[in-house]
This record gives structure tokens, C-alpha cells and sequence, in this order.
């Protein structure tokens, strides 16, 4: 299936041809899961979000169609897929409130896991760059991993996230200084 | 042309993103050559991106499970299931609600008793002693008079001349005063009690039964 055919995937997939939503989902399925990996950071959550994203998208699908002034099938895919991480990560931060909150009650001492992540870093400045990255404020961060990760065009990124190009332009300069400073204050040390 | 420290690094930010006319790389080249603070940050900025770009990929680059098509579409199919038993939970408990309020709304306006005039047999009397059970039972029929007054009356002559208080002949004729004038027409509320049973509290004892069965009244001493 080629990127170049989603009307006729679009249709099909919404008559229920079976073999149409499987190239459709195998198409994006990689994108997708990346995408969320890269928001929520954890790769069960990202295989069910993953799950998630397609079950939503296939059942939009006709509205897609309909809607006349469309995004781009990719980006209408990584913006529903996108929403999705976003809600994950909420909850997961109530989530870990309540578990801190209630942690600080009763006085338990939670352990720190080391995660995946931190496993593959391999030097004190990629730690200061992960570190800074994390520590970004969403829509940044977002802007970042976009870029730079899913190699995507500012066109595609304004797309995804309805913000005109300007503001990404904007966001991805703001960015770049924020990891830069603290590259820099690395080297002063 | 001469630019600032802050142009050359917008300059060397939307150079990344490749979005610069010919005129515009001239001009940051140019810059770039006498600059050397401009130059260490553009060096720190590609620092920045020759780290970040290859240790997401480290980190992100990994395959999905694969996911099962048919799960899919019938997990999709599942939720319309749900949604459909998702609506009707919702419209039965509306229904449910709306008879409990339909029904609370029903007992508080038969409870009011003003409207509907509820039998002497089905009254509630808490006490055997009664005192206060002739007036429950009375329903007053109330016209209005007009009486011009006289010299010499006062207000309370004429309350008490028609057995009504100052206070309603004041409240019908909208005064804030009790003085009365010779010839003033005032209107005086007349109101008859009629007793719709011949409850007498001192010689009847009312006990309050369940509707099924009729009122119990026996001559008390």
C-alpha cells in the first residue's frame, strides 16, 4: 500500500474490507507506537495505546471522509494518536499524586526503578540532554520529538498540532536553547 | 549588512531548518567570520542536535507488538455494543429518577391539603387529647364588605363591630396607619368558618389508622 492511496484505503477500510484495514494499520503501526513511545515513555503503555489509536481511527474513519477540509491521513493518524499519549499521561499523573500522596501518609518509602531509558544512556552529557528533554514543558517537548525524532517537516508538525508554523518555528528555537544551556552548563563544570 | 548577536542566532536556528534565502546564509557567513561568540553557539547547537537525534533513536526505535486485525475490528464492533447498553443504563435510570421525582412532587402537593379538602376519617391526630382539631377541619369562606365610617368610629370599633382584626382590615385597604377618617370607605374581609365535620376534641378521641381500614372513633372519657 502506498502513502499516496488513503482515499481508496479510507473507503475500503470503512466498507469493513478486512485486508484494506490491515494494510492501513501495518502502514502506521510503527509510527504510531514510536509516537506514543516517545510521549509516555513506556512500551506496554505504547502497544495499548497503539491499540487504542487504530481502534479510534477506525472508527472516525467515516468522518474523515466526510470532512472536507481534512489534514493529511498521517497527520490526522499521529493527531489522534498524539491525543491519545497526552490522556495516558494524564492519568498517569493523577495516578502518581494519589500514589505519592498516599505514600507520604503513611510514611512508605516507594523504591526508584531504574528505567529502560536511563539504561541506554551512555555519557554524562547525553544524561544532561535526556534530563533537560524530560524536563521541557509539553508542547516543547512535543515540538522536539516531532522534529527530530519522527522526522517530520514543520508543514506536518503544524498539521498535527493545529499551531501555525510561526509558533512551531518559535517553540523548536526556545527548545534548542533550553538543551543547549545545559550542554553549557556541563562544559562549565 | 551588518546584523546583532540575537539576528545571527535566529539566522543560525532557521538554518537547521533550512528555510533561509541565499541572501540571508550570505549575510550569516559573513557574520559567522567575525563573530567567534556566534560561532561557539552555533557549534553548541549542532552539539545539541548530533546528541539528541541518535539517542532517541537509541531510545524510541522499537516495533510494536503486533497488532491482531481482527481484534481490532471486533473490539471496535464491541464498542458500539457497549455503547448501545451504555444508552439504555442511562435512559432507564432517567426513567426511574423522573417517577421518584414525579412521584415526590405528587405527595407534596396532596400534602399541602390546601386544594383537595382531605376527609375528618383519614386525618392524622398525633394526641388523643385533640385540641387543635376543630380548626384543622374548618375551611373559611371570605368576602369583602365596604363600610364608609362613621363619626366616632375608630378602627378597633369597627374590627371588633365586624369580629376581624385591625391588622386585615389594614393589610386589605393598604394602610400604614390605624387613624380613620368620617365617610372614608374601607373594605372589611368577612370571613365565615364552616366546620365540614362535627369534631369535637373533648368528648372524641381520633386515632390516626393506615388508609385500609377505616377510622377508629370511640367516645371518649
Amino acid at each position: 500500500m502506498h502513502d499516496t492511496e488513503p482515499a481508496w484505503l479510507v473507503s475500503q477500510c470503512i466498507a469493513g474490507n478486512e485486508n484494506a484495514i490491515e494494510s492501513l494499520v501495518r502502514q502506521y503501526e510503527t509510527g504510531v507506537f514510536r509516537l506514543a513511545l516517545s510521549i509516555v515513555g513506556d512500551q506496554a503503555e505504547a502497544n495499548e495505546i497503539t491499540q487504542e489509536t487504530f481502534i479510534a481511527v477506525l472508527r472516525s474513519l467515516r468522518s474523515y471522509q466526510d470532512y472536507k477540509d481534512r489534514k493529511s491521513f498521517k497527520a490526522w493518524i499521529y493527531t489522534i494518536a498524539l491525543n491519545q499519549s497526552r490522556s495516558h499521561l494524564r492519568k498517569r499523573k493523577t495516578l502518581e499524586r494519589l500514589r505519592n500522596t498516599l505514600a507520604s501518609i503513611f510514611r512508605v518509602e516507594t523504591q526508584k526503578q531504574i528505567s529502560p531509558e536511563e539504561a541506554v544512556i551512555q555519557n554524562d552529557k547525553e544524561a544532561e540532554i535526556w534530563k533537560s528533554l524530560n524536563q521541557l514543558d509539553e508542547p516543547f517537548r512535543i515540538v522536539v520529538v516531532l522534529r527530530y525524532f519522527h522526522e517530520l517537516s514543520i508543514t506536518e508538525i503544524s498539521e498535527i498540532l493545529s499551531v501555525n508554523e510561526g509558533t512551531i518555528h518559535s517553540r523548536l528555537h526556545s527548545a534548542r536553547e533550553k538543551l543547549r544551556n545545559a550542554l553549557k552548563h556541563l562544559l562549565g563544570e | 549588512m551588518q546584523i546583532t548577536h540575537d539576528e545571527a542566532r535566529k539566522l543560525i536556528q532557521f538554518s537547521i531548518e533550512q528555510t533561509l534565502s541565499p541572501q540571508e546564509i550570505k549575510t550569516l557567513r559573513v557574520h559567522l567570520e567575525d563573530c567567534v561568540e556566534c560561532r561557539v553557539y552555533a557549534k553548541e547547537i549542532k552539539e545539541v542536535e548530533s546528541i539528541l537525534v541518535p539517542l532517541m533513536k537509541r531510545q524510541w526505535s522499537l516495533q510494536p507488538a503486533p497488532l491482531s486485525i481482527p481484534a481490532l475490528v471486533q473490539r471496535k464492533s464491541i464498542n458500539w455494543q457497549s455503547n448501545i447498553i451504555l444508552a439504555t443504563r442511562t435512559v432507564m435510570i432517567s426513567i426511574v429518577f423522573a417517577a421518584f421525582v414525579f412521584s415526590a412532587w405528587q405527595l407534596t402537593r396532596s400534602g399541602s391539603g390546601t386544594s383537595t379538602p382531605m376527609p375528618v376519617s383519614i386525618l392524622p391526630i398525633p394526641t388523643p387529647s385533640g385540641q387543635s382539631t376543630s380548626t384543622k377541619v374548618s375551611f373559611q369562606n371570605c368576602a369583602e364588605t365596604k363600610y364608609q365610617v362613621q363619626e366616632n368610629d375608630t378602627l378597633e370599633s369597627i374590627a371588633s363591630q365586624f369580629s376581624v382584626s385591625k391588622v386585615k382590615i389594614m393589610a386589605v385597604n393598604d394602610m400604614h396607619v390605624e387613624t380613620v377618617y368620617t365617610k372614608m370607605e374601607l373594605l372589611i374581609p368577612i370571613c365565615h368558618s364552616t366546620l365540614t365535620g362535627t369534631v369535637h376534641p373533648s368528648t372524641l378521641t381520633i386515632t390516626f389508622t393506615p388508609l385500609i381500614s377505616p377510622t377508629t372513633s370511640t367516645p371518649g372519657g
